[in-house]
């Protein structure tokens, strides 16, 4: 038994905040302008998990309009709202991607998101969406 | 044997496809008529394969807020910018088009980048607002 859910989020406009984390997961839209951002955001996104299994993988995408600067951002998978696996790093420079192998026990109903927390920018990126794809065996 | 399957999404609310022109579906749920389309831009769309084994089928599903007229629309997956397979061919002159490919059988490895690709043709009319989701599956 193996399953990919598919996280998305993100916004065509809007600068990100620093030192700032972002949720995505269970809505496609606005994650940056809806305040998808601290509790509010976690409690907007998360996603329930079918399927007890190990997250043997996650894979980031980000596109975005206007480049940051070059501190890199740190991207999870969190579980719960209590632990954070599977760290990626990458900078917002222009469009980036990476992946990780958390390897990481999930049961059934256990909810997760992307966090994504933001460094002490000295130039914000603006427009930035995000795909992730979890896979879970 | 087991199975997975890789969901994608994308598309505009608004806008009119190009002809002879490339569209991908991929890790982005946004602008794919307007940003980053075109043959040469894979790399915008692509998503990570995270496990080994058999592509055994693909299916496309486009919303069309104005209908097209009948040139045929190719629709491939697309692997590490260099393979085209699963040909899905759809008509665009209606609100809504599904198509499946069950024998797709190419083999895939985990690291292998993946995109949906869209192939339009020369329209007469062309469509507008067309919004795609892809499902690739994958069996190991």
């Amino acid at each position: 038994m193996a399953y990919c859910l598919e996280l998305y989020g993100g916004w065509e406009s809007g600068a990100l905040s620093p030192s700032t984390s972002y949720f995505i997961g269970g809505d496609n839209y606005n994650s940056t302008r809806f305040n998808m951002s601290g509790a509010a955001g976690w409690t907007a996104t998360f996603v329930e998990i079918p399927k007890s299994g190990t997250i043997k993988s996650v894979y980031v995408k980000m596109k975005l309009v206007a480049g940051a600067s070059n501190e890199n951002v740190q991207h999870f998978i969190r579980i719960n709202d209590t632990t954070d696996v599977g760290e990626i790093d990458f900078n917002y420079v222009q469009n980036g991607d990476g992946s990780s192998a958390p390897n990481t026990a999930v049961n059934t109903s256990d909810l997760i998101a992307l966090k994504i927390v933001t460094p002490a920018w000295s130039g914000n990126p603006t427009g930035v969406r995000w795909y992730c794809l979890v896979y879970v065996e | 044997m087991s199975f997975y399957t890789i969901m994608t999404a994308a598309g505009w609310e608004s806008g009119t496809l190009a002809n002879a022109f490339v569209y991908w579906v991929g890790g982005d749920f946004y602008n794919s008529t307007r940003t980053g389309s075109g043959i040469a831009n894979f790399d915008l769309w692509k998503i990570k394969v995270p496990k080994s084994g058999t592509i055994v089928f693909f299916s496309i599903a486009a919303r069309i807020a104005v209908a097209a007229t009948t040139e045929v629309v190719q629709h491939f997956i697309r692997i590490n910018d260099t393979t085209d397979v699963g040909q899905i061919n759809l008509v665009y002159d209606g609100n809504e088009r599904l198509g499946m490919n069950t024998a797709v059988a190419q083999a895939i490895t985990a690291g292998d980048y993946i995109s949906g690709k869209v192939l339009t043709p020369t329209w007469v009319t062309q469509p507008q607002g067309v919004r795609w989701r892809c499902e690739i599956g994958i069996q190991f």
